[in-house]
């Protein structure tokens, strides 16, 4: 018997595989977790406007997942707040790389209960994983208090 | 000092078994019910309330690489119901950002931070400290620490009293108190925390007054920096360092003498305590121009007008009225021989400085909270003299089935008043004695 046979016991050498072959179950089964698609993370709950639309409240930085497939998706923000400051810029990265600055208002819809509807088209990735990541981050400060912007309902464009 | 395990106490293998398995048995209960907590929503998410202040450090530090809070300000409010920044304050003297809490939660979570932080760009989730697998394995880290307060305690139980009385003790401590409350439920709070902070205090000021080495003077030193660092007021159980085993007058100065003796190794621990605290008190600099600060805006002591009675006996918050099990720990005081005889001047005089300074605070029922939350961190001190009263009652056959039957009772209550507040029949604060016994027993 060799010395390293001798100094470990065959039941600690199962249980170390055992848990090797857990953890890299785990591992493989959350590189790329299929519950990500509901997943999101910095908004406040859902809410209906006066004309039935859904949106949540951003706070400064949210995160929702987009299928990988995704050739593009549509944006739907506003500001709801009637006074400055202005202008908000949401900035819209995937996979941590940025993807574009949306500004509101937008000169064309300066008013601040109106959708400004924004379609971006996203760049195929490299990734194997099933779900991309879009962060939004909203600065929209006024003295001293952080209002977030209304994000509605997001559309996908798969091929 | 010498210490005798109670005698009367034939431990049978069972209940040595049992003893062995409690720290895992109280780890998966404790799974079993964060587990429960989020899956029922009875609460929202694991990092709230004071638990963001405490953990902030590290998604500023670490997540944002910004230590001046500023990102984390302006990405306000990582999905809060809140406008504001949570739990840090713009300091007037300087505009500086500075946390309400001190950091050595954060430091005790980072291992956990740092697991999540890992598996978040695993899975490609937001990297912001606030995501899914921070809220959830972070908000963990109070049940570790929990567990490892338990192991501690038994270890420190162990060595003075039977395997039968520290398995009581143990239960008794756990689950007739509001431990088990801060191990799971505010898991992200501090009182967990300094639990197993102050349970390892107790083991090695025990081994550094019987056989001081290098190392444990270091253990020592750092054991006592971070339980300043975690809540500053909790500096004053460092006293029973130099009170270990004062019963007299005369004790302390022996005590005295034999510090100037080990006068080298004081020093180390004092230094390890110091390299522990220093960043804090850089922080407080940094931010506020001093030293030392109140982080706290909201208020202050009032040390004229202390809530003694509220703090210990009040429907509202009074420690002995929604743990009433730790009533037995005064008898507990005059009966305890031995090394838990020699603790009994440092412990009341410790609990005594913390029940005032409890009492003087601004807001002395510390906020929302299931019990009082304050003596949550001493609990591995009252444990002594559960243990001690246990003992002695062990040794009566014909008073033990009725204390037993009072523990058990008092025990249950509590676990019972527990879930009774995590499903929110009982308010979680400024109760009221009409809404108590509106509540009691109840099931809805």
């Amino acid at each position: 018997m060799d010395p390293i046979s001798r100094r470990i016991s065959p039941t600690a050498l199962t249980r170390a595989l055992l848990a090797a072959i857990v953890v890299l179950a785990a591992a493989i089964y959350l590189h790329d977790p299929p519950w990500v698609a509901d997943l999101t993370d910095g908004f406040r709950p859902w809410a209906v406007d006066a004309s039935g639309e859904r949106f949540r409240w951003t706070t400064g930085r949210g995160s929702f997942f987009v299928p990988s497939d995704a050739t593009a998706m549509t944006l739907k923000v506003r500001s709801h707040k009637r006074f400055p400051p202005n202008p908000i810029a949401i900035d819209v990265r995937v996979d941590d790389r940025p993807l574009t600055v949306i500004t509101l208002p937008s000169p064309l819809e300066p008013d601040p209960d109106t959708w400004v509807v924004t379609r971006i088209p996203l760049p195929r990735g490299r990734s194997s994983r099933r779900f991309r990541r879009v962060d939004l981050r909203v600065r929209h400060w006024m003295e001293g208090y952080h209002l977030g912007v209304h994000l509605g309902e997001i559309a996908f464009e798969r091929p | 000092m010498t210490s005798v395990p109670a005698s009367g106490d034939a431990t049978a293998p069972v209940i040595r078994r049992a003893l062995h398995y409690a720290p895992a048995a109280a780890a998966a209960l404790g799974l079993l019910a964060y587990g429960s907590i989020y899956a029922w929503h009875l609460s929202d998410r694991p990092i709230r309330s004071d638990g963001v202040s405490y953990y902030e450090y590290l998604p500023a530090w670490i997540a944002d690489g910004d230590p001046t809070f500023e990102t984390l300000a302006l990405d306000c409010c990582a999905g809060y119901d809140v406008e504001e920044p949570v739990g840090i304050h713009r300091r007037p003297e300087s505009g500086r950002w500075l946390a309400v809490h001190p950091m050595g939660v954060a430091v005790l979570m980072l291992p956990f931070f740092l697991v999540a932080h890992v598996l978040s760009w695993w899975s490609n989730l937001p990297r912001d400290g606030f995501s899914l697998y921070y809220q959830y394995i972070v908000g963990a880290a109070g049940l570790a620490y929990f567990v490892a307060g338990l192991v501690v305690l038994r270890r420190v139980l162990r060595l003075h009293f039977g395997d039968g009385v520290v398995l009581a003790t143990l239960v008794a401590i756990t689950f007739g108190t509001n431990l088990f409350h801060y191990a799971v439920f505010d898991s992200t709070f501090s009182h967990a925390f300094s639990f197993f902070l102050i349970a390892s205090l107790l083991l090695l000021v025990e081994d550094w007054w019987t056989a001081p080495t290098l190392r444990r003077s270091i253990a020592l030193g750092v054991v006592s920096g971070l339980i300043v660092l975690v809540r500053h007021t909790n500096g004053v159980f460092l006293a029973i360092v130099p009170c270990y085993g004062v019963s007299r007058w005369s004790d302390l100065a022996a005590n005295g003498a034999r510090l100037w003796h080990r006068r080298r190794l004081v020093m180390v621990t004092m230094a390890a305590a110091g390299v522990c605290v220093l960043p804090q008190l850089l922080v407080y600099k940094w931010a506020s121009g001093h030293w030392i600060v109140n982080s706290y805006p909201e208020g202050s002591f009032s040390f004229a007008a202390p809530h003694l009675v509220g703090t210990m006996f009040s429907v509202e918050r009074g420690l002995f009225f929604w743990s009433p099990v730790l009533l037995l720990a005064i008898p507990g005081m005059f009966v305890a021989t031995g090394w838990a005889r020699g603790l009994v001047a440092p412990t009341v005089g410790v609990l005594a400085i913390v029940t005032y300074l409890m009492a003087s605070w601004f807001m002395w029922d510390l906020g929302a909270g299931f019990g009082h939350r304050g003596y949550t961190d001493a609990l591995s001190l009252f444990a002594v003299y559960l243990a001690s009263v246990f003992a002695w009652t062990a040794r009566r056959p014909r008073l033990a089935p009725w204390v037993a039957g009072a523990v058990v009772l008092l025990v249950a209550l509590s676990t019972f008043q527990m879930w009774q507040y995590w499903n929110g029949l009982v308010p979680m604060e400024h109760t009221t004695w009409t809404q108590y016994r509106a509540a009691f027993l109840r099931l809805r």
